[in-house]
């Protein structure tokens, strides 16, 4: 695994590492789930579309609840997750001045086609799971 | 022989010295051939003659006879004359110059190119300077969406109006009240958040958009340039987000322009060719338009049936 020189403090990663804290002080303070919004897809069809329950479960897990984070949309927990972990990791990373690492190439790719499927699988599991 | 690609860093077979295409990511480079002769010594020029006592230096005082100004410096951005071929190298876009070039100049410029000729921008365009895209794009979607949220806060009511209207012929299918809460939600106070969140707001969406653009890129191995090239990209591209200040249909121009000119981009940006790059930027517009779409056609189709049904449609007040 190669690493970044520690020479750019403030790059990419910290950029992305500082969204995803403010997902997680927006989930957790704000009462993003007492906004008045519906998906309009749902309200057509009946059906979710493929990021229905993301903000539920982001909301969800950042107050604890992580059946319900999980019930709302598996996928969506398991961002919500990932992506604080990451923001946690990288204050870490930057506080006791280690250099970046980067997972080559391969992994990388690997991990975006993962996406995809787990995106494609999600959607099924949120049309069987929440059909109305 | 085995070469190496000095951008990409990809090796490659060739059979020739000299300038070349490199297959992996279309960079041209050059290989010096190791058995060509040396290159002659340059020639010893003696130096010019220090000036007279009180003439001053060569940088402060009165030019030394025979001096010539420096020639006019080179084109830049400027449109290319008739049958020349645009130089390979990078140069930096007119925002990041902003400082010598002016600020309001310096976006005019970048905006049109960005927009107009996106091909030829990105393929020159200077992909380090990532920090003066991101405020760029981010800067345009900002004044966009202000105009957008003052247009919508003062047509508020009409639009709840014509919604009505429109799912009444409908006949119940639809579900009005979603579209009702979102209309309903442009409070005074709902007005100004919006407005004080949009720049955090639209910086976000440039990263994150240009993130989900590299994760497809790299799984059709179409991100030789990396992570920058891709964010300078959605950032310039971001700009056409501007046109979103143009009421009603803003949006939707907006949305198709971008996708056009992100294709574009990053096939030119990323040395990969508008196939994988369409891949990229077309997989999450088709999701965001198969909504859209669905919506669309949907309220189209029962507006029709409206029009069919008995008795005269109520007035839509337009």
């Amino acid at each position: 695994m190669a690493a970044q020189s520690p020479a750019r403090v403030f790059g990419h990663a910290e950029v992305f590492a500082a969204i995803f804290a403010l997902s997680f002080l927006a989930a957790r303070l704000l009462p993003l789930l007492g906004l008045p919004y519906a998906c309009p897809f749902r309200a057509l069809t009946g059906l979710p579309c493929a990021t229905c329950g993301m903000t539920h479960a982001f909301v969800y897990l950042a107050h604890g609840q992580l059946r319900a984070a999980l019930a709302a949309s598996p996928l969506g927990a398991l961002l919500a997750g990932a992506a604080w972990l990451l923001a946690a990791a990288d204050g870490v990373r930057l506080a006791l001045g280690l250099p970046l690492p980067f997972p080559p190439p391969r992994a990388v790719r690997a991990l975006a086609f993962a996406g995809l499927i787990a995106l494609l699988a999600n959607w099924a599991f949120l049309v069987i799971a929440h059909r109305t | 022989m085995r070469a190496r690609c000095f951008r990409c860093q990809e090796t490659f077979d060739t059979d020739r010295f000299g300038t070349q295409t490199c297959p992996k990511c279309g960079s041209e480079i050059y290989l010096p051939d190791p058995g060509a002769a040396a290159p002659a010594p340059v020639a010893q020029v003696e130096s010019p003659p220090f000036p007279p006592q009180g003439a001053g230096g060569p940088g402060w005082g009165a030019p030394l006879p025979g001096w010539t100004p420096p020639a006019v410096p080179p084109p830049g951005w400027g449109a290319l004359p008739p049958g020349a071929v645009p130089p390979p190298a990078e140069q930096s876009a007119p925002f990041a110059e902003r400082a010598r070039r002016g600020f309001f100049h310096g976006f005019v410029d970048t905006w049109k190119l960005a927009a107009i000729e996106p091909a030829r921008f990105f393929r020159q365009v200077r992909i380090s300077e990532t920090r003066s895209a991101v405020l760029f794009g981010a800067l345009a979607l900002t004044l966009g969406n202000w105009v957008s949220l003052v247009f919508g806060y003062f047509t508020a009511s009409a639009t709840i109006n014509i919604v009505g209207q429109i799912t009444r012929r409908m006949d119940g299918r639809v579900d009005s009240l979603p579209l009702a809460q979102i209309i309903r939600g442009f409070t005074l106070q709902s007005f100004i958040a919006q407005a004080i969140a949009t720049p955090i707001l639209a910086l976000i969406a440039v990263y994150l958009t240009a993130a989900v653009f590299h994760l497809l890129l790299l799984v059709v191995h179409g991100a030789p340039r990396g992570f920058d090239a891709t964010l300078t990209v959605v950032g310039y591209a971001s700009g056409i987000f501007l046109i979103r200040a143009l009421p009603v249909c803003g949006a939707v121009i907006a949305m198709v322009w971008f996708a056009v000119a992100a294709i574009q981009g990053l096939g030119e940006a990323q040395r990969t060719g508008t196939g994988k790059a369409a891949f990229a930027v077309l997989m999450p517009v088709l999701l965001v338009f198969l909504c859209f779409c669905a919506v669309a056609g949907m309220v189209g189709l029962a507006g029709l049936n409206g029009l069919h049904s008995a008795g005269p449609p109520p007035s839509t007040g337009i």
